[in-house]
């Protein structure tokens, strides 16, 4: 008798702890692949995050690493006669000796932006290896920061750093290394969902062990992380030092991923500048339960166009409240439903003055709902007006719902869509509207929504089911370890 | 091929955008401004919108400007006037026993009653000082990261901590004196009555100082005074039971204050409640408490010394001196100033830090360094003139008002406004030692304090009349202050690692 196979399953902000369309691929991965144990290690913002999830039985274990929210960085709440333990054997003689080569062994690959990132990923196994013995606190506190000093000096981009943002840096950097604190459990294969601090384990157990990495990226992360540092107020050094550990960081998962899945042409796009070998990437796109969403329309009898979306700016929320304005113009009877719980609340008040300043209250409804199929089969039109995406769940559920979509061309969407939907160019309302009215009111509006919706339930039937979505891991799984010579079969 | 992009640094949402960090930084924002590869091509002609990055980085990279952004002050008065805060239910009691004879605690006693009232009241405050400390630290904590449940949970195991201590040693005090017949056993119980009573309102009030709500704790303060008042003045009740039930309103108005406060947020909290344990709370906090408790002894070590000097003649074997128990009271005017002169100049002090590292070269700490070690020393002289012309105009009210009994005691009185500003000085290395995170750095020089107070108060008040113990406090103050500022100094030498290791 074989025993289970154990997937090590590394999430950052998702699974089991927020909601989101990865956590929901996570949630389906694990559920429809009930012959292997899986070990969710997640990277969390503080430690009181509650998880959000019903977990599946073969979920064996949930380690949560907070990255905020402790008294120390690398706190991981343990009994305090092993913190006191680990803090007395944190000696300025052990910490020069076993944490500083390799602490400045990886600051120096992160000011080069990851130019080397074998010495990267084995400078990390260094260090994760010396946190399980001694205490990341003491030695931040230690001789940390002459040495982040000294290696700042040596690069000519970051020499001109002043100490508040050396320290910044550096406070980051005692925050993030809390992963490296965290001990790794015995797995068959490594997946993560991201190329960012959730892929270390990854990393360290391929150098480590020898076990499988699948780095799955949903998102690209250091493309979000770029679009983040536009509006940040970080000083202009913290910002290039913050994407240089990024690139540092995605470089290593991208090297020592086995294989990188990706949700589109876009995404691929994206992973190959950063680093990532093109022979890894696959494509493996996502997938909605068709028993969920049923294709049986009943459309309201007033105009009403369907948004799905967590309230945020990179959802494009107030490009559709201008494009609303303009749709009314055509269909003076048109409903926006915007669905979505809200994430940032600066951005709903702005959202809800901007619907006040066009007079909008009657034709813009902000609420949530628990059944979103029946939002779908209500719905005349879903539209997507989002800046940034990488394939979005919505987009299959309306297309699985046979309700027509319209979206802007972001991420995988068009790939995803294919001939399926109509495309408007991002952060253009105008042109948002445009495809709107023509799918609500065009000469042949009623004909044109039916062909896309049969359109894109077919292809949506036919390529994005969860079934196909977890069978491709299912067998990448059995894969990659079939070249370890194991097996995932029972 | 280089056409100037319109729009590509201030779209809807990036009003504020920021100088490009590099080629990829200008791709992402080419494609959430809607640039696709076919638009690179349609419109600008290049290739893609990667091209086209590349193109429009040097353009964009020249034009836009880096952000600095300045540190908020506070303005000097306000933050004086923030450490002066922490007197005032002191202020408003020594103001009610001037007016009306008596307040939440103390005044106008008999012999007897009035040591008893004494040694509870010095006991709360040296009992309670670390648990107060402990509260304050990690409330404030979890108070900063949003986590208003586990504040309230932390603050409630800290006070429960404090009480439980004040209780047992309270029990404990009661039995030793039972054994010893030190004092009669009610007023035993009335000095454990006012230690507990005493401690629990500086529990309650400390949360009430972590909440920013000063006024606050006057109210309850007042409150409490208003009860007792009605007690003695309108239902002709005895002082002793009025003032019990007094502080106890008062420490329920503080409670109720706090939780005015912190009810609505905990209900709001969406994330789970922390669990804690005494181990893991005296591992993060015991510096502090230990701090607490030191400090609390240096304040009234003298006064301990003189209530158990030339004792022989009397029936307990301790004695209020009241005498003593005035000149040192007047002359703590002069502390209560010089404490408003901490809070602002750390303040000040902490504005300097932080505004000097986002100009200061990481290149070259050492001069960061030497300027924190510079205004360290350097306030020192700043602070002088306060205590002098305070000493002074202090020292002259006492004389025309007539308020102090005999020469000895304005000898205790000038050697008591020469020994708070040394107090101050050394309040001024802690408070830098505290902003560093190094409280502990500061352990062993107040215990030293602590240590010559005791010694040399005990040998000249044995050899010679209970109002020498002021000197054991001029000793224990100059003391605590060479140790503060030698300790601080130190730190400073090494300030740029401290000041990053304390805000890990």
């Amino acid at each position: 008798m074989t025993s289970r196979p154990s997937i090590l399953l590394c999430t950052e902000g998702t699974y089991p702890h927020y909601l989101g369309g990865v956590s929901v691929w996570c949630e389906q991965l694990i559920s429809n692949i009930p012959e292997a144990d899986f070990h969710v290690l997640s990277v969390v913002h503080t430690p009181v995050q509650p998880v959000r999830f019903k977990l599946p039985a073969n979920v064996v274990s949930v380690t949560p690493v907070a990255l905020w929210g402790t008294e120390f960085p690398g706190d991981r709440c343990e009994p305090v006669s092993e913190l006191s333990a680990r803090r007395a054997a944190t000696v300025p003689a052990v910490i020069a000796e076993r944490f500083v080569p390799p602490f400045r062994s990886v600051v120096r690959s992160i000011l080069n932006s990851g130019a080397n990132p074998d010495a990267l990923g084995r400078a990390l196994l260094d260090l994760h290896g010396y946190f399980q013995s001694f205490d990341l606190y003491q030695s931040f506190c230690g001789q940390a920061w002459e040495a982040f000093l000294g290696e700042i000096a040596e690069c000519p981009r970051f020499r001109g750093m002043t100490l508040a943002e050396a320290s910044m840096c550096l406070g980051w950097l005692a925050r993030f290394f809390s992963i490296l604190t965290t001990p790794l459990p015995r797995a068959t294969v490594t997946h993560s969902s991201l190329a960012g601090l959730a892929g270390i384990p990854g990393v360290l157990l391929r150098i480590r062990d020898g076990v499988p990495y699948v780095l799955s990226e949903h998102g690209i992360l250091l493309r979000e992380v770029y679009a983040s540092m536009a509006n940040s107020e970080y000083p202009d050094a913290c910002r290039a030092f913050l994407i240089a550990y990024h690139r540092a960081i995605a470089a290593a998962n991208y090297h020592f991923a086995d294989v990188i899945t990706s949700l589109g042409d876009f995404n691929a796009g994206w992973q190959k500048r950063f680093g990532a070998h093109p022979g890894k990437i696959r494509y493996m796109p996502n997938g909605v339960d068709p028993r969920r969403f049923l294709c049986a329309p009943a459309p309201a009898p007033r105009p009403t166009v369907l948004t799905l979306a967590r309230i945020y700016a990179l959802k494009g929320i107030t490009n559709l409240i201008e494009s609303a304005a303009i749709v009314r113009r055509s269909v003076p009877n048109v409903r926006f439903r915007i669905l979505g719980e809200i994430a940032d609340i600066d951005y709903f008040d702005e959202c809800k003055a901007l619907v006040a300043r066009h007079g909008l209250q009657d034709h813009i409804e902000f609420c949530e709902s628990d059944n979103p199929a029946e939002e779908y089969r209500s719905a005349w039109v879903y539209c997507l007006p989002s800046v940034s995406e990488a394939m979005p769940f919505v987009i299959l559920e309306a297309m699985m719902s046979g309700c027509p979509v319209v979206a802007t061309n972001v991420g995988n969407v068009a790939q995803t869509l294919g001939q399926c939907g109509l495309l408007a160019q991002p952060n253009n309302p105008l042109d948002l509207a445009a495809q709107l009215v023509t799918l609500l009111q065009g000469p042949h509006a009623p004909e044109l929504r039916s062909r896309l919706a049969s359109s894109g339930m077919q292809r949506a039937r036919a390529t994005f089911t969860i079934e196909a979505a977890t069978g491709r891991f299912r067998e990448l799984y059995q894969e990659i370890t079939k070249c370890r010579h194991l097996s995932l079969v029972c | 091929m280089s056409t100037p992009v319109p729009g590509v640094l201030t779209g809807p949402r990036m009003p504020d955008s920021r100088a490009p960090i590099d080629e990829f930084d200008v791709a992402v924002r080419l494609e959430t401004q809607g640039v696709t590869d076919e638009v690179a091509h349609a419109l600008y002609g290049y290739g893609s919108t990667m091209r086209m990055a590349v193109a429009e980085f040097p353009r964009m990279a020249s034009e836009a400007s880096g952000l600095r952004v300045p540190a908020p002050s506070e303005s000097w008065l306000k933050a004086f006037l923030h450490g002066a805060s922490y007197a005032v239910p002191m202020f408003i009691s020594a103001l009610a026993i001037a007016l009306q004879g008596f307040s939440l605690w103390g005044g106008d006693l008999e012999g007897e009653t009035a040591s008893a009232v004494a040694v509870g009241v010095v006991a709360s405050f040296i009992l309670a000082g670390g648990f107060v400390q402990g509260l304050a630290l990690r409330m404030s904590f979890y108070l900063g990261i949003g986590e208003h449940s586990s504040a309230v949970k932390v603050a409630g195991l800290w006070s429960g901590a404090g009480m439980l201590f004040l209780c047992s040693a309270s029990a404990v005090f009661l039995a030793v004196n039972t054994l010893f017949r030190w004092m009669p056993f009610s007023l035993g119980v009335t000095s454990a009555g006012f230690a507990i009573s005493l401690g629990a309102l500086f529990l309650a009030s400390a949360a009430l100082y972590v909440l920013e709500m000063r006024l606050a704790v006057a109210g309850a303060t007042l409150a409490g005074l208003a009860v007792t008042t009605v007690c003695v003045r309108i239902l002709d009740q005895p002082v002793l039971p009025g003032q019990f039930l007094g502080i106890w309103t008062a420490t329920g108005a503080a409670v109720a204050a706090a939780w005015s406060r912190l009810g609505p947020l905990c209900r709001q909290s969406t994330t789970t409640i922390r669990t804690f344990t005494v181990a893991r709370e005296t591992l993060i906090a015991w510096a502090s408490a230990a701090a607490g408790v030191l400090y609390y002894l240096l304040l009234f070590s003298d006064r301990m010394i003189a209530w158990t000097a030339g004792t022989q003649a009397a029936l307990l074997p301790v004695m209020f001196r009241g005498d003593y128990e005035t000149a040192v009271g007047l002359a703590m005017i002069l502390f209560v100033l010089g404490a408003g002169w901490v809070h602002a100049s750390t303040a000040a002090f902490r504005h300097w830090a932080q505004d000097s590292r986002t100009v200061a070269s990481a290149a070259e700490p050492w001069r960061l360094n030497q300027n924190a070690g510079r205004r360290l020393l350097g306030g020192i002289p700043l602070f002088l003139p306060l205590p002098v012309l305070g000493a002074v105009a202090i020292y002259y009210t006492a004389q025309s008002l007539d308020l102090l009994s005999s020469p000895e005691m304005e000898r205790v009185l000038v050697v008591a406004l020469t020994a708070y500003p040394l107090l101050v000085i050394g309040l001024w290395g802690r408070s830098i030692l505290e902003m560093l995170n190094l409280v502990h750095h500061g352990l062993l020089p107040a215990a030293a304090a602590v240590l010559a107070d005791l010694v040399i108060g005990y040998v000249l008040t044995r050899t010679g009349t209970y109002s020498l113990a002021i000197y054991s406090f001029l000793c224990g103050s100059a003391v605590f202050a060479a140790g503060m500022i030698l300790a601080a100094r130190r730190a400073c030498r090494q300030f740029d690692h401290h000041y990053f290791a304390a805000h890990l």
